[in-house]
C-alpha cells in the first residue's frame, strides 16, 4: 500500500512534467491546428540556459529555470515571426520540415556548445535523501511533490493569463475565428507570437524540472515530447484543461505499469522506459479510434 | 504545329545539361576536383542563361503538339537518354559510389511511398522510417531463424506491412489535420524500442541488430557475364549486381505507383486533396481510399527496408528511427512533392548531399581557417546542417528540384496538350508545389 | 465629404477577379444598401473594404485610401464589419463576445455599453455565460451586431443580416438598426437580398450583377424600378 502511493505520487509528478509540455503544444495548436514538433528541442535548450544561468552564473536555480524559460520565450517569438508567419497554417508541409529543422538546429548547438556528455541538473525543491513526509509509511518526495505543484500553479497561471487580461482574449478569440478576430482589430500575427512565446515558456519550465530526473543531454525531451503528444491527445488537442489531466493519467499509468507487468507477464521483463514509449504509442492510437477529440476537447475534431 | 525558334537557346541548354552530367559523375569518382567544377558552374549558368533569355522572349523556343512525330521523337529521345545513364551508371561509377546509387534506389521506393501519402492525399507520415524497419527486419529474421530464401520474403513482408499500415492508418485518417503526423511521429519513437524489448530482442538483435550470415547473402550468381562483371574486383561485381536486382524493385515499384495514380481510384485520392467536400459529395468513399493508400505506401516503405537489408544484408533497430522518417520527407520534398520523378531525383540528391555532409568540413572546401566556422568531422554541427536545408528548402524550394526543372523545360519548350482528359486535369493538378488545400482543422 | 467612397474596386481570388471595377458611395450618417442575386459580388464588395480580399482601386475611408491595410488597422478606423453567416466567436461567452468586439477601444465605459447592448438585445443579457456557439441563430444574429457595435464604429458593414431568420426577428433587427442610425448616427452600408426591408431603411442603394454596379438610385427609384420590383421585390 504505501509502495503503492508512493509510486502514485511519482507518477503524478512524472505526469505533471508531461503535462506542462502537453500545455505548451495545445497553446499552438488551438490557435493554429500546427503542432510544433520543435517544443521538445525549445524546452530542452532552456534547461540547458538554465543550466548556464543557474550553475555557471551561480543565481539561485529558479531564478535560472524561470530566466532560461524566458530565453526560450523569446527564441520561439523569433522563430514564430521569421519562420513560421510567413506560410499559411492551412498548408501543414512547410511548417512541419521548419519546425523539425529548428529541432535539429537546436540540439546540434546544444551538443556543440554543451558537450555530448550526460550532465546531472539539481532539483529546485530539497532533494536530499530525507527530504520527504511520510504518509502511512510512505515516503513521499518534495523533489516531486514540487513539480505536481509548480504544475498547478502554471495551469492557474495559464488560465489567468487567458481569461483575465486583454491579449488573452484576443488569443481566445484568434482560436476560435481567426478572421472575426481581424474584423474586431486583432492582430493575428502578434497574437500568435504571443502563444508561441507562452508555449516555450511553459516548455522552458517543463524541461528546467525534468532534467533533474533524467540528467542534462541535448535528446533528453525526445522522450518526453512524445508522452506529451499522448496527453494532449488524450486530453483533447485543443483543451488546455485536457492536456493536464491527460499528462496526469499518462504519469499514473505509467508508473503502477511496468512493475506490473514485469512481475505479472512471464517471460517479460520491460526496459522500463521503452514500453512506456510504446503504451504512449498505443494509447495515442486508441484515443483517436474511440474519442478523436479526446477526453475534454470539443467534438469540432473534423471527420472526412 | 512546329515552331522552332532561335535554336541554339535550346542547344545551349542541352548541352549544359550534357556537360553538368559529365561533371558530376567526373566529380564523383575523382577526388581531385580538377576544371570540373568549373565546367558543372558553367554549364548550370549556360541552363540558367537559356531559361532566362527564352523567357525573355516571353515564348518557349520550340512549341510542338501533343502526340506529334517532333515530340514523340523528343520523348523517345529523353528517354534514350535516362536508359543510357541507368545502364552506365554503375559501370562509370567506382564501388563506392555505385553503392551509394544503390542506398538511393532503397530510399527512392520508401520516399515513393510517403509521396503516395503525402504529395497524392495530402497528408504527412513521420513513420515510415518504422515501416521500413518491418521490411528489413523480417527479411533478416525470415532468412536467418526460419530458412527463407530473401526473396521469398517479400510474400510475408508485403501482406503483414499492408495490415499494420492500416492499423497505424485507420485511427488517424478518419480526421482531418495534422494527427497522422502526431501518430507516426510516436510510432517512429516506439518501433526501435519495441524490438529492443526484451524477449523481442532476441530475434532483432537488440541494440546490435542483427546480420544476414555470409553464406545466405546475395551474392552475384549465374548473371555475372551478362552484366560484365567477370574481371571486376569482389566489392564492384557485388555492387553492380545489388545494382541490377534494386534497379529491377525500383522500377517494378515506380511503375505501380504511377499505375496507382492513374487508376480510378487514385484520381480519387487526388481529388480527396484537391477537394475535400466536392470528394465527399460526389460520393468518393473519402476514408476507405485514404485508409488504403496509406496502407499501400507503407508496402513501399517496407519493400524499401527489403531492399535495405539486401543491400546492407543487416538491420540494426535505432536504424529505423524518426531521423530515418525526416530524411525520407526530407528527400521527398529535395526532389519535388506530387512528382513521381521527385522521389528519385530526390533521393539520390539526399543520399550524395547527406554524404558531403557528414565528410567535408568547411574548411576543406574554402580552404582557409576561420576557427568560428569550423566543423570538425564528426562534430554535432553537421545535425544542424540537416535542419538548415530543412528550413531553407520549405523558404526557398518548396517544390523541389523536379519543379525548377519544369519550369526550365516550360520555358524551352511547350507541348501543345490534344483535347484535354481526366488524365491531363489530374495530373496537372498534381503539378503545384506544396499547396496542401486542406482546410484546417479547426477553422 | 462621403464617410466611404469605393472607386473602381476590383477584387480577385487567386485567378478568378469577383469584382470588375465596382464604385460607390455612402455619406456620413446614411444607410445604403446593396442588392444582388447569389455569386453577384455583395460580400466580396464588403470584403474589399475591410482589406479581406486581394483588392485594387481606391477605397477612401473619410478621405484616405485603405487599400492594402491591414484588415486590422482598417477597424481601429472605426469601420465595423458583420460577415455573412455573423462570425461570432463560438467558444466565447456571449460577454466575452461582447469584450472582445471593444479589442480597439481603451476608455473605461466599456462595461457600461455591454450593458446597454443587454437592454437593447433582453435575449443576449439572459444568455450571457452561455457559449456564442450554443446560440441560437436568431441571437448569434444579434450578438454579432452588439459586438460590431462595442467598437462605437463610425461605419457599420452588415452582410445579410437577415439571412436565415423567422421574419418577425427580422423585422426586430432591422428596427434596431433604424434605430441605431438615428440614435448614434451610424452609418451603414448593408448587403440584402430582402430588398423590401433593406429599401426600407436605406435612403440608396445600388444593384450588382456579376461583379459591376448595373443600377443605383434612391431607394425610391430602386422600389419603382421595373427590373429591381422582378428580381428582389417578387412583383
Ligand atoms: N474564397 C473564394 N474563392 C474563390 N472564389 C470566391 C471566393 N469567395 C467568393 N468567390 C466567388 O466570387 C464571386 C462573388 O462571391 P460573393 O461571395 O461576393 O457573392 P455574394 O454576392 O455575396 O453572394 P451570396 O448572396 O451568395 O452571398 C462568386 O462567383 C464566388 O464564387
Ligand atoms: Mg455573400
Amino acid at each position: 500500500m504505501s509502495l503503492f502511493l508512493q509510486r502514485m505520487i511519482e507518477g503524478l509528478s512524472n505526469g505533471a512534467m508531461y503535462g506542462v509540455v502537453a500545455v505548451a503544444l495545445v497553446i499552438i495548436f488551438k490557435a493554429t491546428t500546427l503542432i510544433n514538433f520543435a517544443q521538445g528541442g525549445l524546452a530542452m535548450f532552456g534547461a540547458y540556459m538554465a543550466n548556464v544561468f543557474a550553475i555557471e552564473q551561480g543565481l539561485p536555480l529558479i531564478v535560472g529555470i524561470l530566466l532560461g524559460a524566458a530565453v526560450m520565450a523569446v527564441v520561439a517569438s523569433g522563430i514564430e515571426r521569421v519562420l513560421v508567419r510567413p506560410f499559411d497554417p492551412a498548408n501543414h508541409l512547410p511548417v512541419v520540415l521548419i519546425t523539425f529543422g529548428i529541432a535539429y538546429i537546436l540540439q546540434a548547438v546544444a551538443a556543440w556548445k554543451f558537450g555530448t556528455e550526460f550532465k546531472s541538473f539539481p532539483s529546485p525543491f530539497p532533494s536530499g535523501p530525507n527530504d520527504h513526509i511520510e504518509i502511512a509509511g510512505a515516503r513521499l518526495r518534495y523533489e516531486r511533490l514540487g513539480v505536481v505543484l509548480v504544475l498547478m500553479i502554471m495551469v492557474g497561471l495559464v488560465h489567468l493569463i487567458l481569461n483575465k487580461t486583454k491579449i488573452g482574449l484576443a488569443f481566445r478569440a484568434v482560436s476560435s475565428n481567426t478572421e472575426s478576430a481581424k474584423l474586431v482589430g486583432v492582430k493575428t500575427g502578434r497574437t500568435l507570437n504571443f502563444g508561441w512565446a507562452l508555449a516555450a515558456m511553459f516548455g522552458g519550465v517543463a524541461g528546467g524540472l525534468v532534467a533533474h530526473f533524467t540528467q542534462l543531454d541535448s535528446g533528453f525531451m525526445d522522450k518526453i515530447l512524445i508522452f506529451s503528444f499522448a496527453a494532449a491527445t488524450l486530453g483533447g488537442l485543443d483543451s488546455i484543461n485536457g492536456a493536464v489531466i491527460g499528462g496526469l493519467i499518462i504519469g499514473l499509468v505509467e508508473s503502477p505499469v511496468q512493475p506490473m507487468v514485469r512481475d505479472y507477464v512471464p517471460g517479460f521483463h520491460f526496459l522500463t522506459s521503452d514500453l512506456a514509449l510504446l503504451v504512449a504509442f498505443l494509447l495515442i492510437l486508441a484515443v483517436l479510434l474511440v474519442k478523436p477529440a479526446g477526453l475534454f476537447g470539443t467534438t469540432r475534431v473534423e471527420r472526412v | 504545329m512546329i515552331k522552332l525558334q532561335r535554336p541554339w537557346i535550346l542547344g545551349l541548354g542541352a548541352a549544359s545539361l550534357v556537360a553538368l552530367g559529365l561533371s558530376i559523375i567526373h566529380l564523383l569518382n575523382k577526388e581531385k576536383a580538377g576544371f570540373w567544377p568549373f565546367l558543372a558552374i558553367l554549364a548550370i549558368a549556360g541552363l540558367a542563361g537559356a531559361t532566362l533569355t527564352a523567357q525573355r522572349a516571353g515564348e518557349p523556343v520550340l512549341i510542338v503538339n501533343e502526340g506529334s512525330r517532333a515530340h514523340r521523337t523528343w520523348q523517345t529521345a529523353g528517354w534514350g537518354i535516362f536508359a543510357f545513364f541507368v545502364v552506365a551508371t554503375p559501370y562509370l561509377l567506382d564501388s563506392f559510389r555505385v553503392q551509394q546509387v544503390n542506398k538511393s534506389m532503397y530510399f527512392a521506393v520508401a520516399v515513393l511511398g510517403v509521396n503516395l501519402i503525402i504529395g497524392y492525399s495530402g497528408l504527412i507520415s513521420l513513420g515510415h522510417g518504422a515501416f521500413m524497419g518491418v521490411g528489413a527486419f523480417l527479411s533478416v529474421i525470415l532468412v536467418e531463424d526460419y530458412g527463407f530464401k530473401l526473396w521469398q520474403t517479400l510474400f510475408v513482408i508485403i501482406p503483414l506491412a499492408f495490415v499494420i499500415g492500416l492499423i497505424v492508418g485507420i485511427p488517424a485518417l478518419r480526421i482531418k489535420g495534422l494527427y497522422l503526423a502526431l501518430v507516426t511521429f510516436a510510432l517512429s519513437y516506439a518501433f526501435p524500442t519495441l524490438l529492443k524489448i526484451e524477449g523481442i530482442d532476441k530475434r532483432t538483435g537488440g541494440d546490435l541488430g542483427r546480420n544476414i550470415s555470409l553464406d545466405k547473402q546475395v551474392q552475384p550468381g549465374r548473371l555475372k557475364g551478362l552484366l560484365g562483371l567477370n574481371g571486376l574486383d569482389a566489392p564492384a561485381q557485388e555492387q553492380i549486381y545489388k545494382y541490377w536486382l534494386m534497379a529491377l524493385v525500383t522500377g517494378i515499384s515506380f511503375l505501380l505507383v504511377r499505375n496507382i495514380i492513374k487508376s480510378r481510384a487514385g484520381r480519387a485520392v487526388i481529388a480527396i486533396k484537391e477537394n475535400q467536400i466536392g470528394a465527399a459529395v460526389s460520393g468518393v468513399p473519402l476514408t476507405t481510399y485514404k485508409v488504403i493508400t496509406f496502407g499501400i505506401s507503407a508496402v513501399f516503405a517496407s519493400v524499401g527496408g527489403w531492399l535495405y537489408a539486401l543491400l546492407f544484408s543487416e538491420a540494426n533497430p535505432n536504424t529505423f528511427g524518426p531521423l530515418l522518417a525526416i530524411s525520407l520527407l526530407l528527400a521527398l520534398v529535395l526532389g519535388g512533392v506530387y512528382t513521381l520523378q521527385g522521389a528519385l531525383v530526390g533521393s539520390l540528391l539526399y543520399v550524395f548531399l547527406d554524404d558531403l555532409r557528414t565528410r567535408v568540413t568547411l574548411t576543406s572546401v574554402a580552404g582557409w581557417r576561420p576557427s568560428f566556422f569550423q566543423i570538425a568531422e564528426g562534430s554535432p554541427l553537421t545535425q544542424a546542417v540537416l535542419g538548415l536545408v530543412l528550413i531553407l528548402i520549405a523558404f526557398f524550394a518548396p517544390g523541389g528540384v523536379v519543379f525548377i526543372a519544369r519550369k526550365v523545360r516550360a520555358s524551352l519548350i511547350r507541348v501543345i496538350p490534344t483535347i484535354p482528359t481526366a488524365d491531363v486535369v489530374a495530373s496537372a493538378a498534381v503539378d503545384s508545389p506544396m499547396s496542401e488545400p486542406e482546410v484546417a482543422t479547426t477553422h | 465629404m462621403s464617410v466611404l467612397e469605393v472607386q473602381d474596386v476590383r477584387a480577385r481570388y487567386g485567378q478568378i477577379e469577383a469584382l470588375h471595377g465596382v464604385s460607390l458611395n455612402v455619406e456620413d450618417g446614411e444607410v445604403v444598401v446593396v442588392l444582388g442575386a447569389n455569386g453577384a459580388g455583395k460580400t466580396t464588395t464588403l470584403r474589399a473594404i475591410c482589406g479581406m480580399v486581394a483588392t485594387t482601386g481606391t477605397v477612401n475611408l473619410h478621405g484616405t485610401n485603405i487599400v492594402g491595410t491591414d484588415t486590422a488597422d482598417i477597424v481601429r478606423m472605426g469601420v465595423a464589419h458583420v460577415p455573412q453567416g455573423r462570425g461570432t466567436f463560438p467558444e466565447l461567452s456571449v460577454v466575452d463576445n461582447l469584450n472582445v468586439g471593444a479589442y480597439v477601444r481603451k476608455d473605461k465605459e466599456i462595461s457600461a455599453d455591454i450593458d446597454k447592448w443587454f437592454e437593447i438585445f433582453p435575449r443576449l443579457a439572459e444568455r450571457r455565460t452561455q457559449l456564442a456557439g450554443s446560440l441560437s441563430g436568431g441571437e448569434q444574429q444579434m450578438l454579432a451586431v452588439a459586438r460590431a457595435m462595442m467598437s462605437r464604429p463610425k461605419v457599420l458593414l452588415l452582410d445579410e443580416p437577415s439571412l436565415g431568420l423567422a421574419p418577425l426577428i427580422i423585422d426586430d433587427l432591422f428596427k434596431q438598426f433604424a434605430s441605431i442610425n438615428a440614435e448614434l448616427g451610424t452609418t451603414m452600408l448593408v448587403v440584402e437580398q430582402n430588398a423590401n426591408l433593406a429599401l426600407g431603411i436605406a435612403s440608396r442603394g445600388y444593384v450588382i450583377e456579376a461583379g459591376e454596379i448595373v443600377l443605383s438610385g434612391t431607394a425610391e427609384e430602386l422600389r419603382n424600378d421595373d427590373g429591381v420590383r422582378a428580381a428582389y421585390l417578387g412583383v
